[in-house]
């Protein structure tokens, strides 16, 4: 039951084609992430699944049940929504318990599960408390107390770390796989981040458009992207056309278009001794640090490239306006178009 | 700094410029005569004990108070599913409703009330004279306000939202309505719930135009106290603003005390 199967799902408003033929598969306990750009469908694919919007064509399965045209009420998924949702007259307390009485569950049991929840989302203390009163992870912690307590088959998530600050998302979506994880819950989370879907997944769908691009595991996406969007999309690949590496040795396509890592590329001062490397001779252009990343910007008369190195040292090792070498494993270059 | 006394002195000018008349009103309430002299030459209860004596008076209380609360439970009532469903459910009602709702502002008071007498005075619906028919013209009346005060109150609530939230949990529309929406919603048009109060506690031309004496509200009733003495109008004036005043100082402190209950 925990399945969930997606077939040719469409969905249209008017003449804008939102989703097209959407398909997809998952498996029972895994956490799958749908990740695209503002636009590419991944809210409504969502939406659909949890029967907030009418599909135009396809099925969608739970488990062997299709549950296509069910009401939402029926479906019994839990969904935490990108701006909570919290019910603003109600307490913490009541906000969680709301859906245990809608069933008209007996009060000794909406009161067990309800404290129970609480304790699983560390909110002791805080059950008196309205909405208003709380921070912003706090309420997207009762938001996911409120889905989990009628122990949903699927739990969905839409965007919800967005409305929080890097530190609280960093600290919340760790919770929520641990969670997961413990419940082994089927749960489809929607993105538009790259790192979170990385760190979280177990599979990613990404989407472009209204279609699934490509999807895989994390490492899978992330080392063999399958085009120039999904490349683009996730991380920072330098993506070349045989044009642009007319500079570099040990090079000899001639056509298509190529993905190249920037943590895979090296730079020197002298030329590689490794004679299986590409390599080229640059001028250094920018240095950014974005951490524990130094990430430099190099470039010649064809082409530029991002290359990013770990930060070791205080200094960085090259300079801007300074003539480098850049080299890498022909390997490493993945041809997508 | 400057600025801020200046501002300051700006607004207490306002104030003492607002409550002068209803300063001036109250002393004449209670004074026994003052014509031509800076001070009045005394001062009496007695135009308060002749109008709380008065049983006209308070029929007239009473009866502007039930039409005043009959039309704005009447416009609650029929306005909030409306608006409810379009902001849910049929996004071209709400466009329907921003136009209807204007049209009141564009018709003054005597052309409302001869237009509704002509087209009431006979026919299946001869309600011309009696009180429904002013209630029907306070609902228009009040129409923008209340429209306003439960739009923007479910404009705030993200009402879609919290009807997915809700929907999910197993809940049904109802449900949700009246466990969530409704009781967010109450605070929220509380303000245009007075505001429509204040307007229909001090509405004369439809009253007078549309009933007159066949239902004499407390406007009218004034109008017809300035033939017994300009004493005893302050004395009612007096009164109905103290009314006015308590009645929504009542409504903002019961509305304070629940937005404190958490």
């Amino acid at each position: 039951m925990g399945t969930v199967t997606v077939k040719a799902l469409s969905k249209s408003y008017g003449d804008l084609n939102v989703l097209n033929k959407i398909n997809l598969s998952i498996e029972q306990g895994s956490f799958v992430t749908l990740l695209g750009p503002s636009g590419c469908g991944k809210s409504t694919l969502l939406r659909c699944i949890a029967g907030l919007i009418e599909v135009d064509e396809g099925e969608i399965m739970f488990g062997d049940e299709e549950v296509t045209h069910l009401l939402p009420q029926k479906r019994n998924i839990g969904m935490v929504f990108q701006n909570y949702a919290l019910f603003p007259n109600l307490n913490v307390w009541e906000n969680i318990a709301f859906g245990l009485k809608v069933q008209k569950l007996p009060a000794e049991e909406v009161k067990d599960r309800t404290r129970e929840m609480i304790q699983l989302v560390a909110l002791e203390g805080k059950e008196k408390s309205l909405p208003s009163q709380l921070s912003g992870g706090q309420k997207q912690r009762v938001a996911l107390a409120r889905a989990l307590v009628l122990k949903p088959k699927i739990l969905l998530l839409d965007e919800p770390f967005s409305a929080l600050d890097a530190k609280i998302r960093k600290t919340l979506r760790l919770q929520i796989r641990e969670i997961q994880r413990a419940l082994n819950i089927t749960t489809i989370f929607v993105t538009h981040d790259q790192e979170e879907a990385l760190i979280l997944s177990d599979e990613i769908f990404v989407m472009d458009k209204g279609e699934i691009t490509q999807f895989g595991s994390a490492k899978s996406i992330y080392t063999q992207p399958a085009n120039d969007f999904v490349a683009g999309f996730i991380g920072h690949y330098n993506i070349l056309s045989p044009e642009q590496f007319e500079g570099f040795s040990k090079f000899d396509h001639k056509e298509g278009r190529f993905a190249l890592r920037p943590e895979v590329i090296k730079i020197s001062h002298a030329p590689s001794e490794l004679h299986t490397r590409v390599t080229a001779q640059m001028q250094v252009k920018d240095v950014i640090l974005l951490g524990s990343i130094l990430r430099y910007i190099v470039s010649d008369r064809h082409t530029k490239l991002l290359v990013d190195c770990l930060y070791e040292d205080e200094t960085p090792a090259f300079k801007i306006g300074e003539q480098i070498y850049v080299h890498f494993e022909p390997e490493k270059l993945k041809r997508i178009g | 700094m400057k600025n801020r006394k200046s501002s300051a002195l700006m607004v207490v000018m306002i104030m003492v410029y607002m409550v002068i008349p209803i300063f001036f009103t109250v002393i004449y309430a209670v004074s026994t005569k003052w014509q031509i002299t800076l001070l009045p030459e005394g001062f009496t209860l007695k135009h308060f004990y002749s109008l709380f004596t008065n049983i006209r008076f308070y029929r007239a209380v009473g009866r502007s108070l039930s039409v005043s609360i009959i039309s704005i439970a009447l416009s609650f009532t029929l306005l909030l599913p409306v608006i409810y469903m379009g902001k849910v459910h049929f996004p071209w009602l709400t466009r329907i409703m921003r136009f209807v709702s204007m049209i009141p502002f564009a018709i003054s008071g005597v052309i409302l009330a001869v237009g509704l007498i002509k087209l009431y005075s006979s026919g299946p619906l001869a309600i011309s004279g009696t009180v429904f028919i002013l209630i029907g013209a306070y609902f228009v009346v009040i129409m923008p306000f209340m429209y306003q005060g439960i739009k923007t109150s479910l404009d705030n609530l993200e009402v879609k939202t919290l009807v997915d939230a809700a929907k999910l949990l197993g809940a049904t529309e109802w449900e949700t309505f009246w466990k969530v929406i409704f009781p967010n919603l109450i605070k929220g048009v509380s303000v245009s719930v007075l505001l429509s109060f204040a307007i229909l506690m001090g509405e004369f031309v439809l009253s007078n135009i549309l009933v007159g004496g066949n239902y004499e509200t407390i406007q009218v009733f004034m109008f017809w106290s300035r033939g017994v003495s300009g004493h005893y109008s302050s004395a009612i004036v007096t009164s109905y603003f103290i009314l006015i005043v308590a009645i929504t100082a009542l409504i903002l402190h019961l509305n304070k005390y629940d937005t404190e209950r958490g």
